[in-house]
């Protein structure tokens, strides 16, 4: 553009003339438009901060809210799942649960296991089933006693054969002394008067009956053959105490086995 | 044009330090809260394989033959290979029993039991191997 008043060369947002120094009249209108858009731009640019920057906030506090509910909800979960009393009570409800819809199942599982001699899984089974505490099986008391210590007399053998320490520093000693405390025992808890029953008692009459005769048998078995103990040994081993028997069964098996 | 350094919100800064560190608690949380759910669902004495692996290691072989029997109770079945080696251990358990004592009968059930745990144990049947020669029934 042309200054009007000495005719030199003008830019639109000269306010003077450089020149004349006489206002330049003609960009006064564009000055003007361009002062009005610096505004605009001014106003909208703080705007468009100020709404990003509540956005940005608004959208991190929201994610921040759903992950304290995350956390929330898993350390309600954290508490209903560790409370291990709440826990064993919500499984012994689901046991009785099943055990009272497969009621006949239960009992034709446990029938089999002990026509078959089964004492190993017999134990197991009772114990995953918490029948021992189940008064409908209050017959199967000298049996569940038996499988339990023929079962724990198993385990000593298994853990003096496989070197385990059961994570207790266990010896060898330890566990024959364990298995002799169950032998020992046995005439008092599984066959003796501790469950104060009559002697027609179905606990140990009848297949139960048969049962416990074959358990002892295959428990003196199970011994005098991995402790070598002779048959005479074996025969008088329910006999003795817990600590001469202990200290035979500990004897025996390092005849047999010394220590490597 | 050199272009304009935004400055950064010290508020947004510091939610996003929150955040930082809700996720770390999240990641904690989560891990803690499946451990526990898993320890619920679970019956009270099934073992998955890791653990049978881990005892057997230690040379519980009578923890072994009892998870076993918890497991197939309660229809776990992830650890098929270590219920056949479990199975061979029990069966070579009695075989040395029944055979010692001239119980051929039993002896036999229980020999051809062994014979079938491990057609069914796979890589494993080195720890029978280790359970023929701790139970001595490695040379029948």
């Amino acid at each position: 553009m042309k200054c009007r008043y000495c005719g030199s060369n003008l830019g639109m947002d000269d306010a003077v003339c450089p020149y004349c120094g006489r206002e330049n009249e003609q960009g006064a209108g564009h000055r003007a438009l361009m002062s009005e858009a610096r505004d605009t731009y001014d106003r909208t640019r703080k705007e468009t901060v100020y709404k990003a920057r509540t956005a940005g906030r608004i959208g991190r506090l929201i994610v921040i809210g759903l992950m304290l509910a995350a956390i929330l909800t898993l350390w309600i979960g954290i508490r209903r799942d560790s409370d291990i009393e709440a826990r064993e009570k919500q499984y012994e409800k689901r046991i009785a649960g099943e055990i009272s819809r497969n009621g006949e199942a239960v009992a034709e599982t446990l029938r089999e296991m002990e026509e078959n001699r089964e004492y190993l899984a017999m134990n197991c089974y009772m114990l995953n089933y918490r029948l021992r505490s189940n008064e409908a099986y209050q017959d199967y008391a000298r049996v569940f006693t038996a499988v339990i210590s023929y079962g724990a007399i198993c385990d000593d053998i298994l853990n003096i054969l496989g070197d385990f320490d059961g994570y207790q520093e266990k010896t060898d000693r330890d566990w024959c002394e364990d298995a002799a405390v169950y032998i020992s025992d046995w005439d008092r808890y599984v066959g003796g008067a501790f469950w104060h029953d009559p002697p027609a008692s179905p606990m140990h009459k009848g297949e139960h009956g048969a049962f416990l005769v074959d358990i002892k048998k295959d428990t003196q078995d199970m011994v005098q053959v991995y402790f070598g103990l002779t048959d005479a040994q074996a025969s008088a081993m329910w006999e003795m105490d817990p600590e001469s028997l202990g200290a035979l069964l500990y004897e025996s098996y390092r005849a047999t086995a010394p220590e490597g | 044009m050199k272009r304009e350094k935004k400055e950064k919100d010290p508020v947004i800064l510091l939610l996003d330090g929150i955040i930082l560190l809700l996720f770390f608690v999240l990641l904690v949380t989560a891990g803690t809260a499946a451990f526990y759910r898993k320890m619920a669902d679970k019956r009270s004495f099934t073992q998955d394989p890791g653990m049978i692996s881990f005892e057997l290691q230690k040379g519980d072989y009578a923890g072994l033959i009892e998870g076993k029997y918890f497991n197939e109770f309660n229809n776990e079945t992830e650890s098929v290979s270590y219920h056949a080696l479990a199975d061979y251990v029990e069966a070579a358990f009695l075989y040395r029993i029944y055979d010692t004592k001239g119980d051929a009968e039993r002896a036999d059930a229980q020999r051809l039991l062994m014979e079938e745990s491990r057609a069914a144990m796979g890589e494993l049947s080195i720890f029978a191997d280790r359970a023929d020669e701790m139970l001595g029934t490695g040379g029948t």
